[in-house]
């Protein structure tokens, strides 16, 4: 495994818990102190990164978010955020607070019921599925390696307004990846479950949950 | 002349009830009565005729059924719809260009070249006409179920076209012309085995090739998710009305009023009875579970296998043949899931398979030349030429389809169903709570 690509499993593992700065200056301790470092080290790169009390209420969540993202495929990793040594802060576009409209906030409430729905095993393979068709949505390269992101590590905002019709496809993705781990029966049953749980969510921001569909 | 309308009219009521009654009182009651009248005998076959042929028709609502209660209620619509518009573009295109194809004028073995669009002959003519516009649309409707639940209803619409027109009459032109060049050869295939069955076999083996299987049906992974069918009921009714309209499929094919109807109604219900036990047996003895679809297929296989031989075979063998049908339907849907072919309705094992052992059988057990070797390379050729040129027929014409007008339809489509993005309807509006889509929901659907 080259650095970037450690950085990269590094920084997939850090992102669901840490904001930019903190995230910043924990990949520039990782890089100059435990990059060479074997990976038990993490253990006490972990710690260190725990600086609040939040975060060490979490620690063992985070290093073990580490050792995932470390074992998992090089598909599944966040895109690389580069050498982060001698800056303040990381400037990745990703920390932009983006305000979603209606349609894009009950497709992640839609996509988060699907989700739910499975055990932790099947919701990665799924998005392992998702990720591999993403290049059928024909979208650039910007919106493509965001969304990737966002499906990487779901707990982070979702990152921009997308179409419709991008929406459409990607709840598709979705359904079919469902047929393709539990049968296209049970597909149905969860698309409905999940449908009917974001309902009144989406009645509530006045959008038509069937535009999704 | 008056009088002698209405003997008519009364004798064909009774052989008609006769046949239809489990009492033959009532018949021989009436056949009694103008025993002593002549009566026209082109009148009784034409009526025998037809009445077969209407009985033929009921089995487009079986296979409507069958198939219907094999998928899933989302694409309910979209079944009925096929087995429904097959029969009327298989009329037309029959009448128009197949008829003439199959029964005209043929020189060269191969094909009829006149009677086309039938419109001035005499009454016998439309007689036949009519009777194998029904055998034609059989051989249409045959495809619907293996393609049910992802083809385009278009393309499966010109697929029917292709069929009735040229596929079909073509064949039937080798085998039923009486200048066919297998009919010349001694070919046997009374009602249909190959002709209508195994034809429909094959076009429906090329047609799912194309297709591929339906969403998650085989995962990459290699497990095979099972689809059951929405409505048992349905599939059970769609078996019977399949095997009553059977009747007239191979008793008909007699063309006439004949002795011989009660030997091949007695043939076809042994071997559909016989077809079904050995599609249990065969269940029983490979420790899988006795379903009711490898059951009713059992029993059709057993049909689709005696069509061939149902007049030239005796009782015993009849049995025999049927018995064998119904194991080749189960051990054929096995094989086609182990090589991944999607056949929804298991219409390749039923149809084709079957249809293949039905037509071997037929010169095997030939009624006063049993295991006759010579018999049974000339069904063999028949066999082979028939899969030859109807599955790559076909395979050229559900290809051309594929790549103009498409023949699978979208994701989207699969996973809103056929019913909806198809048709604009819903099945069972008032009992589709637990669902996605529901009929309310109709109207807000963006159109794909």
């Amino acid at each position: 495994m080259n650095l970037p690509l450690r950085r990269r499993a590094i920084y997939t593992g850090l992102k669901p818990y840490l904001n930019t700065t903190e995230m910043a200056q924990a990949l520039s301790m990782w890089e100059t102190e435990f990059s060479l470092k074997p990976p038990y080290a993490l253990a006490s790169f972990v710690t260190r990164c725990c600086t609040t009390d939040e975060l060490r209420r979490v620690r063992t969540q985070i290093l073990r978010a580490l050792i995932t993202a470390i074992e998992s495929p090089e598909s599944l990793l966040l895109s690389d955020p580069g050498s982060q040594v001698g800056k303040r802060t990381l400037t990745d576009e990703d920390s932009d607070t983006i305000v979603l409209d209606a349609k894009n906030s009950i497709f992640v409430a839609l996509s988060g019921a699907l989700w739910n729905a499975v055990d932790e095993a099947t919701e990665k393979s799924i998005i392992d599925f998702i990720l591999r068709n993403l290049t059928h949505l024909k979208l650039n390269a910007k919106q493509s390696q965001k969304i990737k992101d966002w499906f990487i590590s779901r707990n982070i905002a979702f990152p921009c307004n997308f179409e419709l019709a991008t929406l459409q496809k990607l709840i598709n993705l979705n359904y079919i990846a469902l047929c393709e781990y539990y049968g296209p029966v049970k597909a149905d049953k969860l698309l409905s479950q999940a449908t009917h749980a974001v309902e009144a969510e989406a009645a509530r921001q006045q959008f038509n949950l069937h535009d999704l569909l | 002349m008056q009088r002698n309308t209405c003997l008519t009219i009364l004798t064909i009521l009774g052989l008609s009830l006769g046949l239809l009654s489990p009492s033959a009182s009532l018949a021989g009651a009436v056949t009694s009565q103008v025993s002593n009248e002549t009566v026209s005998i082109l009148a009784i076959n034409s009526v025998w005729v037809v009445l077969a042929g209407a009985l033929v028709f009921l089995m487009q609502a079986g296979f409507a059924m069958l198939e219907t209660g094999m998928s899933r209620s989302k694409n309910a619509v979209n079944i009925m719809m096929k087995n429904y518009m097959d029969l009327c573009v298989g009329t037309v295109l029959f009448w128009l260009v197949g008829y003439g194809l199959m029964f005209g004028t043929n020189v060269t073995g191969w094909i009829g070249t006149d009677h086309f669009a039938l419109g001035d002959g005499d009454d016998w003519e439309f007689t036949l006409l009519f009777f194998h516009i029904m055998f034609a649309s059989t051989a249409a409707t045959i495809v619907s179920g293996a393609m049910a639940e992802r083809t385009n209803y278009l393309s499966y619409l010109f697929g029917a076209i292709g069929i009735t027109a040229v596929i079909y009459p073509v064949l039937g032109s080798w085998i039923w012309n009486d200048h066919g060049w297998l009919k010349q050869m001694g070919f046997i295939d009374f009602a249909g085995s190959t002709v209508v069955h195994s034809l429909g076999g094959w076009c429906a083996l090329a047609g799912v090739i194309l297709l591929g299987p339906r969403l998650g049906r085989f995962s990459e992974s290699g497990k095979v998710h099972s689809i059951p069918g929405h409505n048992i009921g349905m599939l059970g009714l769609g078996g019977f009305i399949l095997w009553f309209g059977w009747f007239g499929f191979n008793a008909g094919s007699t063309l006439e009023a004949s002795t011989n109807i009660g030997l091949i109604v007695l043939n076809t219900q042994l071997s559909g009875a016989a077809g079904a036990i050995g599609a249990v047996l065969i269940s029983v003895i490979m420790r899988k579970p006795i379903l009711i679809s490898n059951t009713v297929n059992g029993s059709i296989a057993g049909l689709v296998a005696i069509t061939a031989g149902c007049a030239t075979m005796d009782v015993p063998y009849a049995a025999l043949t049927g018995f064998i049908g119904g194991i080749i339907s189960v051990l054929g849907v096995l094989l086609l899931e182990k090589v991944r072919i999607d056949d929804v309705v298991g219409a390749i094992s039923v149809h084709g398979f079957a249809g293949v052992w039905g037509t071997l059988a037929a010169g095997i057990f030939l009624k006063g030349n049993l295991f006759n070797s010579d018999q049974i390379v000339v069904q063999l050729i028949g066999i082979s030429a028939t899969f030859i040129w109807v599955f790559f027929a076909a395979l050229i014409m559900y290809g051309l389809i594929k790549v103009t007008v498409g023949l699978r339809v979208s994701t989207m489509h699969e996973q809103r169903g056929l019913d909806i993005t198809e048709h604009g309807e819903i099945a069972y509006p008032e009992f589709s709570q637990n669902v996605a889509y529901r009929a309310e929901n109709l109207e807000q659907l963006q159109k794909i």
